[in-house]
């Protein structure tokens, strides 16, 4: 079947082949990146994440420090 | 006996770094970006009680904040998008040495499509929402979604196939890889 490998793990992009063809008894899963070919969705995830593993910055953690003193109010 | 919810303030805590790397999806300068991104908490904290406890928050952030980017945009008018390919053609000049030129290389790419495109790109490949939740926060339709993630990929691979002097799509893997998710994709 297109996007399945011999020892039935769906390849990115199979979703679709699945919906169609694949075992009515069985949900299709849905990936979320299943548009994106593999080196494409590593190298955005990589573009988001160098953001997301930066250290926080001093004016976000004051402004939560004073939403949370807020809170407990 | 049931758990007590986790402070909003904590909550948003969680979501920062991802709500971050939303921000400088859309307003490419780091400073610029943090600032939208701290309006955004301020934002999501003066309407938490209009949050749905349950429902994605991550969503519900990413839609405060790509409102707040583009009513600041259409009052500033300052993104200039490279129309003309002039940053396309720069890429195509310089030769790759290593993986982090390469990778540069990606992000100025990733740069230069234009915002809508971007955004969808990074939505659905990068900060975890699915489709129908990109759809709501970008408030257009789940196809809309598909189809501003289709032409990004294509805009993307054009400009970094110009880099790498037609290699990257001559490239097996990529080639097997974009065969993988579009049915009858020449090489």
């Amino acid at each position: 079947m297109l996007g399945e490998s011999k020892t039935g793990k769906r390849k990115p992009g199979a979703v679709e082949a699945q919906a169609d063809g694949g075992d009515p008894g069985r949900p299709a899963r849905r990936r979320r990146d299943a548009a994106l070919p593999d080196p494409l969705a590593a190298n955005l995830r990589a573009v988001f994440s160098a953001v997301e593993s930066e250290p926080v910055p001093d004016r976000f953690r004051d402004l939560l420090d004073r939403l949370a003193q807020e809170e407990r109010k | 006996m049931t758990d007590a919810a986790p402070p909003f303030h904590a909550l948003l805590s969680d979501q920062l770094p991802a709500l971050r790397a939303f921000a400088r999806t859309l307003a490419r300068d780091p400073a610029r970006a943090d600032d939208l991104a701290q309006e955004t908490l301020l934002k999501a904290w003066s309407n938490r009680d209009r949050f749905q406890e349950g429902t994605n928050l991550r969503a519900w952030l990413f839609t405060i904040l790509r409102n707040t980017w583009y009513s600041e945009h259409r009052k500033r008018r300052r993104e200039v998008e490279d129309a003309d390919g002039v940053h396309a053609a720069r890429l195509a000049q310089r030769p790759v040495h290593d993986d982090k030129l390469a990778f540069k290389d990606f992000q100025a790419a990733l740069a230069e499509l234009p915002p809508d495109q971007r955004e969808a790109l990074i939505l659905i490949g990068a900060s975890g929402l699915s489709y129908e939740e990109a759809a709501e926060v970008c408030g257009v339709r789940v196809g809309t979604v598909k189809s501003r993630v289709s032409r990004a990929r294509a805009r993307l691979v054009e400009m970094l196939d110009a880099r790498d002097g037609g290699d990257l799509v001559k490239d097996s893997r990529m080639d097997g890889a974009m065969r993988s998710v579009i049915p009858g994709a020449a090489a």
